[in-house]
């Protein structure tokens, strides 16, 4: 559950950040994510049997289905990264995404641990990007690519990155045919903080879901 | 008027420029404080009386030396002729308060100085043998031109009274002279039978004169205010019509030539901006009235809340509600293939009008109207999505850290106006611009004529460590970039861009090159700010400071300065029941050593 506890979390963060050029948005979704987060946390909250009375009392049964089955579909399908600080960082959901703007420049791949529609508004924050002229997340299936590092465990702490020129190397592995992600290790090394002071890295692993 | 002094006004009548922009600094402290003329005279009288006190220093300086130790060897027809003539120039320089210039409280705390002084080297000449005769002589002279005096008081009671008010002044002023020339010598007791009847003089002219005078100029002031008042109506009956054209023809007719969209929308920021420092202007001028009220008794005016900033909001959601209005109109007559280099030539206007808004919803307002133009090429239109999405992560990364370095970097480098606060605090009531009582809450105000506060602030001002929020280079050509007005400190850097590999580095982050742009406002926003030289944040040294008043700082708003105000927001004065005429801004000529753009800090090699 620590997902939703996050993402309440980052919600309230949202909130506190009245910075005027900040490039940060508050999404109507976010709301949205809030309102599930709240549920999911009430839900594991009780007990299995508490659970079920509560289904068989609710009479509304059609809409407790459908929560009921976001619950169970979602939370295995929502990928996994382990940032290796200290102490180690875990986050089950993570996304892998290609994007194209088809006009002759580089496709941007990146690595998630946030919905890559909403941006980095949920902690812990990993984003792993690389530039590729790959044109499909499937074709950088066992490659080597090398990528910029952004990572935040929450709005209270710091940016760590690989730095203002920093690049690492990200090794995508093969593509599993029994799992729906795209999975990366990037090795040990540093990352470094706002002020240029460096963080020991024990790698990073991610499996990120496919779109 | 004695004929030294009309001479004097004389000369600096016809050398006065139209209006002064000196003002007191660091490389010259004794420079008079600016005008901003609204009252055409005004540059003329001040320049006069600050030359005026510049001749009544040179000429008392040998007197200085000795009235303490040697006081017979003052000349008392010396001291008697500057009394006289110190006493006409307090009387103009009421005259300069009331065309609303802040330079007569200055000019009022050297000259009411001045008399102190005089009076002093009056009273221990007036104590020394010389002396004695001397004193003896003027009271003998008072004596006996009493009764013609006093016919000549009544004269001007009565001339004052038939309404010539201006004739009767001239004859109050020859009387003032001549007992101003002479009183001093004498004791407290020996003046007292003179008074009634040169005060009773003074009585019938000084009210009505003043009150007619602060009707003129508050005439004249008003007119000015509407000269600088943005036109509404003007400018959204122009909207609709240029819209109008742009929605049926894609072209409309500006100033007789035929423009496309974002040319339209260029010539409203320009508006935008006319207005803008229009507004500062009136702003300035409601300050310089507000105590200058039509009886000119300086009790209060008629200003009670702050129209100016509801007058800059609603041209604001002027512009904002145009702006929408011009691109819509012309996304509706673009064709598909043109969409892309319209948007490009749109973001570049809307990127400028953006950096000078004042809040964030003007960029929202903005990409909001211009999807609906992208909207018109699908394929355009997934371009710009995914450069969004490839885009976006990175700069909000990169623009928390850049925000976390800044305030780490903060902690020594104060920002600008915290940095003049702390250091010009006066001490033990001494010239400076701040009480020592962090606890009384007042704004930089001039409580010692300007040399002398300079005298004192100059030496802490200069090599301290400041901060420059949102500093936008001038012109794109100007070699100065200003730092924003905040609370009472505004700045000036020398503008530059970041160096070349630190930008190259920014736009291949950012997907581009010369055959791509970027297709976002963020983006565009993040390369142009770079390489234009405009700047969240710049920190450095302060190498020079100026000192000048607000009301002159914002009366005599040009539309380039303009842009140390953001557009929407007026500068806030004080209480209006406190006098703006004595408050104070200053301004901060800065070294960088850092600089702070959207995605990252730069430090200056060497800094």
């Amino acid at each position: 559950m620590n997902w939703a506890l996050d993402a309440i979390a980052s919600v309230v963060d949202l909130f506190k950040d009245p910075c005027r050029r900040s490039f940060d948005k508050i999404h109507y979704e976010d709301a949205l994510l809030f309102v599930w987060a709240l549920l999911a946390f009430v839900m594991a909250g009780c007990s299995q049997e508490k659970l079920d009375e509560m289904v068989s009392n609710v009479k509304d049964k059609a809409q407790v289905i459908t929560q009921a089955a976001v619950v169970a579909e979602v939370i295995p399908a929502t990928g996994h990264a382990t940032i290796n600080v200290s102490p180690p960082v875990k986050v089950n959901v993570a996304y892998a995404r290609l994007y194209a703007t088809g006009d002759g420049r580089p496709a941007v791949v990146q690595f998630t641990t946030y919905d890559p529609d909403k941006g980095p508004q949920n902690y812990p924050a990993l984003l792993v990007r690389a530039t590729t002229p790959a044109t499909s997340l499937e074709s950088l299936a066992g490659q080597s690519l090398s990528a910029k590092v952004f990572f935040q465990q929450s709005s209270a702490h710091g940016v760590l990155s690989s730095g203002d020129e920093g690049l690492v190397a990200v090794e995508i592995a093969p593509l599993d045919p029994n799992k729906k992600t795209l999975d990366a290790t990037i090795p040990a090394g540093s990352l470094v903080d706002a002020m240029g002071t460096p963080t020991t890295l024990g790698g990073i692993t991610i499996e990120g879901v496919l779109p | 008027m004695k004929p030294l002094f009309t001479v004097c006004l004389l000369i600096t009548y016809l050398i006065a420029p139209t209006r002064s922009l000196a003002n007191p600094s660091t490389a010259d402290i004794n420079k008079p404080l600016a005008t901003h003329n609204t009252i055409p005279e005004a540059a003329a009288k001040a320049a006069a009386l600050y030359a005026y006190w510049q001749t009544y220093l040179t000429a008392m300086q040998p007197a200085e030396k000795v009235v303490e130790t040697q006081p017979d060897k003052m000349q008392p027809g010396l001291i008697a002729k500057h009394r006289g003539l110190v006493g006409q120039a307090l009387r103009e320089t009421e005259i300069l308060r009331l065309m609303g210039e802040p330079a007569a409280t200055d000019l009022q705390m050297r000259f009411v100085e001045a008399t102190y002084r005089l009076n002093h080297m009056a009273d221990h000449y007036a104590r020394t043998p010389e002396g004695q005769k001397y004193r003896a002589k003027v009271l003998l002279q008072l004596r006996r031109s009493f009764e013609d005096r006093a016919k000549e008081c009544a004269q001007i009671v009565a001339t004052a009274k038939s309404g010539k008010y201006e004739e009767a002044e001239k004859g109050a002023n020859k009387v003032s002279m001549q007992m101003d020339e002479a009183i001093y010598f004498l004791s407290l007791e020996e003046r007292k039978p003179f008074w009634s009847d040169w005060f009773a003089a003074r009585a019938a002219v000084d009210k009505p004169m003043n009150k007619i005078r602060a009707a003129m100029y508050r005439e004249k002031m008003l007119a000015a205010i509407q000269l600088s008042q943005p036109n509404i109506a003007e400018l959204e009956s122009w909207i609709d019509t240029v819209a109008g054209e742009l929605r049926t023809g894609g072209m409309a007719t500006v100033d007789g030539q035929s423009i496309a969209g974002p040319q339209v929308l260029q010539t409203l920021s320009d508006r935008q901006g006319k207005g803008h420092a229009g507004l500062q202007r009136i702003q300035a001028l409601r300050w310089a009235l507000r105590w200058h009220t039509d009886n000119g008794d300086g009790n209060g005016g008629n200003d009670e809340s702050d129209p100016t900033r509801q007058e800059a909001i609603t041209w604001t959601s002027a512009i904002v509600a145009g702006m929408s209005k011009i691109v819509e109109a012309d996304a509706q007559s673009v064709l598909p293939a043109d969409v892309a280099a319209r948007h490009q030539a749109y973001l570049k206007v809307v990127n400028q009008m953006a950096s000078l808004a004042s809040s964030r919803k003007f960029e929202d307002q903005a990409n909001e109207s211009l999807a609906g133009l992208i909207a018109r090429n699908s394929v355009y239109e997934s371009s710009v999505k995914n450069y969004d999405l490839a885009t976006r992560d990175l700069m909000i990364f990169q623009s928390r850290i850049a925000k976390q370095l800044a305030t780490e970097l903060t902690k020594q480098y104060p920002i600008a106006d915290t940095a003049v606060r702390e250091s010009t605090r006066s001490e033990n009531a001494g010239p400076g611009l701040y009480p020592a009582d962090r606890n009384v809450f007042v704004l930089a105000t001039l409580s010692y004529p300007s040399n002398k506060t300079m005298e004192v602030i100059a030496l802490k001002l200069v090599g301290q460590k400041a901060m420059l929020n949102n500093v936008l280079r001038v012109s794109p050509t100007g070699k100065l970039a200003a730092g924003e007005y905040n609370v009472r400190t505004y700045g000036a850097v020398p503008a530059f861009a970041i160096p070349e590999p630190a930008i190259e580095q920014l736009k291949a982050s950012l997907l581009v090159d010369e055959n791509h742009p970027p297709l976002t406002l963020t983006a565009y926003h993040a390369i142009d700010a770079a390489t234009t030289g405009n700047y969240a944040a710049v920190g450095g040294t302060v190498i020079s400071a100026q000192l000048e008043s607000a009301i002159t700082r914002f009366a005599t708003m040009t539309d380039s300065i303009a842009i140390i105000v953001p557009r929407g927001t007026t500068p806030v004065g004080t209480d209006e029941r406190i006098s703006m005429m004595n408050q104070m801004v200053v301004r901060l000529d800065v070294d960088p050593a850092w600089v702070r753009h959207d995605l990252g800090v730069v430090r200056i090699a060497g800094k």
